[in-house]
């Protein structure tokens, strides 16, 4: 896409076909996670099917849940004879970060209500990162990773369903180890500023803490947060200095997406 | 078994749209400055909850990781960073 073709994108309505693009692109952007997400949907069927899961039950909840940690503690769980308020309470708490993740992307974007809810429906961890990665954060993008993602993750289901022991544990080949890498390929590039790095090592020292203490995605959740009042608190401690030192109060660039 | 499925997706979903929903909100005052640092502090949070997952592997995993890093900040793309922490990573693994 050139510059002047941007530009009037932005005055006026986007066309259908610009958001195509961007769908594919997004959906494109999110290929390299495809070799985490089917080993780990295979994992999923299995461990699914061996904790007592029918076949339909299995791909319902690749289906409907759509996310990796949730479906895979609550098949450990399950498996365990653990109830129904524990399934659910789990899956929340393993999921907490999304919350963060919804409120930055309807920042940056802006959608309808209408195009919100497929949107939150298709959001990810990977997807948004990925998304976020990309030169412009667009909710065709999003979407277009997202779908990408729920593709790969119930055609790992399915494929697991199908052949599952007959294909060897990902687990041994450290397969899942793409996923951090992929968030890492994201985060560098926005830590650019002093503040940047201080909601960085905040949030990494309390991920660290947390993730003795709480399921994962309360820990990212908390550690998301904690990070991002270290970095605001870095800025307005920043603006006063200079007021103070009679510069000019110009706020430092934070790192947003 | 059903029921539990979709109690869960339910679950997931709501989780997903709250965010979405919570962004016309008036937030209080300072909240913007800091939802500029969501991604960074969130991605952050996200690696070093992964690595911590794996402490049979921790040290191979926080070198590739450190590779990767300078890779991504070197070349500023994004496919070499995970094919240079990947390489790195089975490489020091078999040391």
């Amino acid at each position: 896409m050139t510059r002047t073709q941007r530009t009037t994108l932005e005055q006026g309505e986007p066309r259908l076909e610009d958001a195509a693009a961007r769908f594919l692109h997004g959906f494109v952007a999110l290929l390299p996670l495809w070799i985490g997400a089917i080993p780990v949907g295979i994992a999923y069927a299995v461990a699914a099917r061996a904790a007592g899961l029918g076949p339909v039950q299995t791909q319902l909840m690749s289906l409907t849940v759509f996310s990796a940690a949730a479906q895979v503690s609550a098949v450990s769980l399950l498996a365990g004879g653990t109830g129904w308020p524990l399934l659910v309470g789990t899956a929340i708490a393993l999921n907490a970060q999304a919350l963060l993740l919804g409120l930055a992307t309807a920042r940056q974007t802006r959608p309808a209500l209408p195009a919100r809810l497929p949107a939150a429906w298709f959001l990810t961890d990977g997807a948004y990162a990925v998304t976020a990665a990309g030169r412009r954060f667009t909710l065709a993008g999003l979407l277009g990773a997202g779908v990408s993602m729920y593709l790969a993750w119930n055609g790992g289901t399915a494929l697991g369903l199908a052949a599952g022991h007959a294909i060897p544990s990902s687990r041994r080949l450290g397969i899942d180890f793409v996923a951090p890498l992929t968030f890492l390929a994201v985060l560098v590039p926005l830590v650019r500023t002093r503040a940047a790095v201080c909601a960085a090592v905040v949030a990494g020292v309390a991920a660290l803490l947390l993730v003795r203490l709480t399921p994962g995605g309360v820990a990212v959740l908390g550690a998301g947060l904690a990070g991002s009042v270290a970095g605001a608190c870095w800025l307005r401690r920043d603006a006063r200095d200079r007021v103070g030192s009679g510069a000019g109060a110009k706020a430092e660039p934070g790192g947003s997406a | 078994m059903i029921g539990i499925i979709l109690a869960m997706a339910a679950a997931v979903y709501a989780l997903r749209l709250s965010g979405f929903l919570l962004a016309d909100a008036s937030l209080p005052r300072g909240s913007e400055q800091a939802l500029q640092f969501v991604p960074v502090a969130t991605l952050t949070a996200l690696i070093v909850a992964s690595l911590a997952g794996r402490p049979d592997e921790s040290a191979p995993r926080l070198l590739a990781v450190a590779v990767a890093a300078i890779a991504a900040r070197r070349s500023g793309m994004a496919w070499l960073c995970i094919l240079c922490g990947m390489a790195a990573y089975w490489l020091l693994r078999r040391l």
